[in-house]
């Protein structure tokens, strides 16, 4: 497994492990299904080298986009701030098999949100930056 | 095409720390012997002193037992003389080894970024050229 497929299935075991909303998991990936209305979705969103002489060092950004869509007359951000706030803490401590995290940090939060004819739409999406070498 | 990679910098033996590149830089001072009887008006230059420079940027590698930055600000303040190795380390490469006093060192370390390094070292004296065996 390469380190891309590493840092994604990491992602999918520390979220869909430990995000709980309202005492219920949420749907969590890197594709979601139709109909979903509060799910997390990640992607990367940038993969540079960094590596040295004798070490393979990736720069890894991964951007996580939280999401609830209500109905027009519930619509509030409460539900979309704490998945933020759980995934901060969450990826704060992943790790991933075969590499070292040498450092990971979280580089701020992009807001958004918007309504269709009958739908309330929150987006957060948080930037993850990983430095990840292999052991 | 040989890679960048393969030419190591070592300093007393141990091979810098995470190195993402390695530079040397050698001149000849020449002096002008251009005169009124130079021939067709053609410049003419002396050889006179020859000297080098190598440098290296790299970055911090934690648990690396090689030579890090901590260890070239150690070798600067004590004003210690050390042996540069330039070149490659399989048998059959060419390297150098010279005398050479550390005399810059530039460190790196951004709150979003690894921590990194450039050092510069001059050479001192004429460096001796072999061959891995």
């Amino acid at each position: 497994m390469d380190y891309r497929n590493a840092l994604l299935s990491a992602y999918f075991t520390q979220l869909n492990n430990n995000v709980v909303i309202d005492g219920s998991i949420i749907e969590v990936g890197t594709k979601i299904s139709n109909g979903a209305k509060d799910f997390i979705r990640y992607f990367i969103s940038s993969d540079d080298d960094r590596g040295t002489f004798d070490h393979v060092i990736r720069e890894v950004d991964v951007n996580v986009d939280c999401v609830s869509i209500q109905p027009l007359t519930m619509g509030d951000d409460e539900i979309v701030d704490e998945m933020v706030d759980q995934v901060k803490q969450i990826i704060s401590d992943i790790s991933i098999n075969g590499w070292i995290t040498e450092l990971t940090l979280e580089m701020g939060t992009e807001t958004g949100s918007g309504e269709n004819e009958s739908e309330y739409i929150v987006r957060r999406t948080i930037t993850f930056k990983h430095f990840i070498r292999k052991e | 095409m040989p890679a960048g990679r393969l030419i190591k910098l070592n300093i007393d033996d141990t091979v810098l720390v995470g190195l993402r590149s390695v530079s040397r830089s050698t001149e000849l001072d020449l002096a002008e012997a251009t005169t009124a009887e130079s021939t067709n008006q053609w410049k003419e230059y002396e050889a006179m002193y020859k000297g080098q420079t190598m440098s290296a940027e790299g970055l911090v590698i934690s648990g690396s037992s090689n030579t890090t930055p901590e260890d070239l600000y150690d070798l600067i303040a004590a004003a210690t003389k050390v042996t540069a190795y330039y070149g490659g380390t399989e048998t059959g490469d060419t390297y150098y080894e010279a005398d050479a006093l550390i005399n810059s060192l530039e460190e790196e370390n951004s709150y979003d970024d690894l921590q990194s390094y450039s050092v510069e070292i001059q050479i001192t004296g004429e460096p001796t050229k072999s061959t891995v065996s």
